[in-house]
């Protein structure tokens, strides 16, 4: 309750292990300043623990005296609730009450509202468009935002839209009483209709991901995730940081090991395992796919620009081994021909000369393919310049054909342009007034030159994961609003995002899109039909995560 | 992860098949709740001191202990009780926040789109040592650094690092894959580093990932 310093110094760094390198200075720092704000800001837990363990006996002493009038099936289904005779607490719940009275009566009220004034789907076609804000950075600017699909939802949740058609998502309802107990809901009709949908238990994992294919929106990856109380997943009889390859995962005590995905880099103390699984029927059934290698899942897009890419029916996916994050940079490359149950591998020519590929493109109507590598096991803060690799055969052979100046790189390409693909590779960790963080390659990868900011927001600073390639060749960034306070360093403002285009040979940047606002812009793709005129669309999170609003602005 | 909140997560080798199999005929028992929640009660209360600060974090954390006694029986897998209750705890917190600034406020200055985190409270400049010394300036400095960041980042820095929680619970707190908290961590750690030693050459270093689930 005291904020006065308590009488149990700390540890050097409190028994907590660095959650990436222990020779990181940064990090050494951070533990131990946190295990000074544990010694000296937090309340001691031992009084604590006396007081709850006192409340704890009151409300059972109160719960039993309930118990002994209800019967057992009630006892189970309806919890019993406390009352105000609780041990000492210095705010008794009534106010806390009233608050969530008003709270349900204003939810009531406005869902009343809602239903009443909005249809379940609203195909608003350009009557809701935002007006266009400028910027200090505009030379023209394409198109304007339409809203085309509004989800909203009962409670806050996360929305995945399927690409292919936005009225197509799935999103994930989660028990305020039991966060663990994540399942999913599917509509196909814009949110007018939900399908709850059943995840497999087999593994007994939680929810931990979701991608839909870009191939077809019946094909959903799901990922779910275990730890150390699994038993599906590897004994965690490991310390922390232990190397668990495949002949670990394979002498462990894990009944599903062919399924399972891999642990762990534990140098936090932290254990994760996961499954993944594959659903041909939009989530109704679920089966465990086969990759090429034990212990992979898709990768997280954290790990990688756009894990999953097509090539007319050929879908590739960027496969990782660890939920937790990889402890190295790097991915593996896999194949399918069969929409995603089955997978090959297709970086093997890179892999073989101790290379990890760290990113790739797959150019859309050809078999060609590009890829950045670094050797195998390169941790995060090594540096290492890319090596490009291309492929004319999806994979099955690769040529190196040249050096990035970028290290661990983001790659997106295109190949609608004249005289052969524009590549683009871009700076991962963008921060305002860091190194030029983008290049260009008019050469299939053989050269680079940096591309010019001017035109730029004056902190710049850019989202790396979502860029997108136009058909002219520009490339497309997301920037967020950077402000700066006294003393208070810069604070990223990702409700407000300008849409900037580059395209080569300009010596400025251009607005492609007007700016978006009042909503976090969660999902970004291109669209580009054959006939017509491309289309960016963006799924904007508003209403603390209960509204998801689909809007799209076409680029003529 | 400390010794006491290991002794309830069978790190030791154990295997806790359910809580049948530990407890026999114990299932929803109020009692064996007392019991199995003890080593967590640090956990819950670094994560309640975080979100609410130290003078209301007592508070906060024993209504996530009792609510969690509640709703025990709802709890599908006893192996889940941490992270179990510390989503609790967060979901106590932020009901704290509500209703601290009132319904009115509530609607009208609604808390920030899919970033909880913002309602971390900074963290202080209390060190527990005497000011003035080269150490306090230092530390003062990091703190406040980390105060500057992104709340996104924020959260996740001051769950790892000051609350002490690991990847997969910070995940399942903020409930994002715990690869994607990873991700946040790395980026944090690279401002922080250009914050703090703007021409160190350590800064300078790649590998940081964002993503959309990471904003």
């Amino acid at each position: 309750m005291s904020s006065q310093p308590h009488n149990h110094g700390p540890q050097p760094t409190d028994g907590l292990e660095p959650e990436f390198s222990p020779d990181d200075p940064l990090e050494r720092r951070l533990l131990a300043d946190g295990a000074r704000w544990r010694a000296h800001t937090a309340p001691p837990v031992e009084p604590f623990a006396r007081r709850v363990n006192a409340a704890l006996r009151e409300s059972r002493r109160q719960a039993d005296t309930f118990e002994e009038e209800q019967p057992m099936s009630q006892r189970i289904v309806t919890p019993p609730t406390r009352v105000a005779s609780q041990p000492p607490r210095r705010r008794p719940g009534t106010w806390n009450t009233l608050v969530a009275i008003a709270a349900a009566i204003a939810i009531v009220a406005t869902l009343a509202w809602i239903f009443q004034a909005i249809p379940h789907l609203r195909l608003a076609g350009n009557s809701a468009t935002p007006t266009p804000q400028s910027t200090a950075h505009v030379t023209h600017s394409r198109g304007h935002w339409a809203d085309v699909v509004q989800y909203t939802l009962s409670s806050s949740g996360t929305v995945y839209v399927a690409s292919s058609d936005p009225r197509i998502a799935f999103r994930t309802i989660a028990p305020q009483s039991d966060p663990t107990a994540t399942t999913l809901a599917r509509t196909t009709d814009g949110g007018a209709t939900w399908t709850m949908l059943a995840l497999p238990t087999d593994d007994g994992g939680w929810f931990g991901g979701l991608a839909i294919s870009p191939l077809d929106s019946q094909t959903v990856f799901l990922t779910l995730g275990g730890d150390q109380n699994n038993p599906h997943c590897p004994a965690y009889a490991l310390g922390p940081g232990a190397d668990v390859g495949p002949a670990v995962l394979k002498a462990a005590n894990a009944p599903h090991a062919d399924a399972l995905l891999g642990p762990l880099n534990a140098l936090s103390g932290g254990y994760g395992c996961s499954f993944q699984y594959v659903s041909r029927d939009g989530g109704v059934h679920w089966a465990h796919p086969t990759f090429p290698w034990r212990a992979q899942h898709l990768a997280d897009s954290g790990a990688n620009i756009s894990p999953l890419q097509t090539q007319g029916s050929t879908l590739f996916a960027a496969v990782t081994g660890d939920l937790n994050g990889p402890a190295y940079a790097g991915v593996r490359l896999a194949s399918s021909t069969d929409g995603g149950t089955t997978w090959s591998v297709a970086d093997a020519d890179i892999f073989a000369t101790g290379q990890i590929v760290t990113s790739y493109t797959a150019i859309a109507g050809t078999t060609t393919l590009y890829a950045l590598s670094v050797p195998q096991q390169t941790q995060y803060n090594q540096l290492f310049s890319a090596t490009v690799w291309s492929s004319e055969d999806a994979g099955a052979h690769w040529a190196r054909v040249g050096t990035c100046p970028l290290f661990q790189a983001g790659l997106i390409g295109t190949t609608s342009t004249p005289g052969g693909p524009t590549l683009y590779a871009l700076r991962m960790d963008t921060y305002p007034g860091g190194p030029l963080p983008i290049y260009v390659s008019r050469t299939s990868g053989r050269t680079w030159s940096p591309v010019p900011t001017n035109g730029w927001p004056q902190l710049q600073i850019f989202d790396p994961s979502t860029p997108q390639v136009l058909a002219d060749g520009s490339v497309v960034l997301e920037f967020p609003d950077v402000s700066t306070a006294a003393n208070q360093g810069m604070a990223i403002d990702n409700t407000n995002i300008s849409f900037l285009g580059w395209r080569p040979g300009d010596t400025g940047w251009f607005q492609v899109a007007p700016r978006t606002g009042n909503g976090t812009v969660v999902h970004l793709w291109l669209t580009t039909p054959a006939n017509g005129p491309q289309t960016l669309w963006i799924v904007v999170a508003t209403q603390q995560s209960t509204i998801y609003t689909v809007r799209k602005c076409v680029l003529d | 992860m400390g010794d006491a909140e290991r002794a309830g997560t069978a790190s030791d080798g154990a295997r806790h098949d359910t809580l049948a199999d530990v407890l026999p005929g114990a299932l929803f028992s109020h009692e064996q709740y007392g019991a199995l929640v003890q080593p967590h009660l640090r956990a819950v209360l670094h994560l309640a001191t975080a979100l609410v600060g130290p003078a209301d974090a007592e508070d906060a954390a024993q209504e996530a202990i009792l609510r969690g006694m509640q709703a025990w029986p709802t709890l599908h897998d006893e192996r889940a009780l941490k992270s179990w209750l510390l989503r609790i705890a967060y979901n106590v917190c932020i009901d704290l926040k509500r209703g601290r600034f009132g319904t009115h406020q509530l609607r009208t200055q609604p808390l920030p789109e899919a970033d909880e985190g913002a309602l971390l409270v900074p963290l202080g400049g209390d060190l527990g040592s005497s000011p003035g010394g080269s150490d306090h300036a230092a530390a003062l400095d990091l703190r406040a650094a980390v105060n500057a960041l992104d709340v996104g980042l924020r959260a996740v820095v001051v769950l790892r690092y000051y609350v002490g929680m690991d990847a997969t619970a910070i995940g399942t707190v903020l409930r994002l894959p715990p690869a994607t908290v990873r991700t946040r961590l790395r980026r944090a750690l690279a401002l922080l580093r250009h914050d703090l030693h703007p021409h160190d050459p350590h800064d300078s270093l790649p590998g940081i990932h964002t993503e959309k689930g990471g904003r």
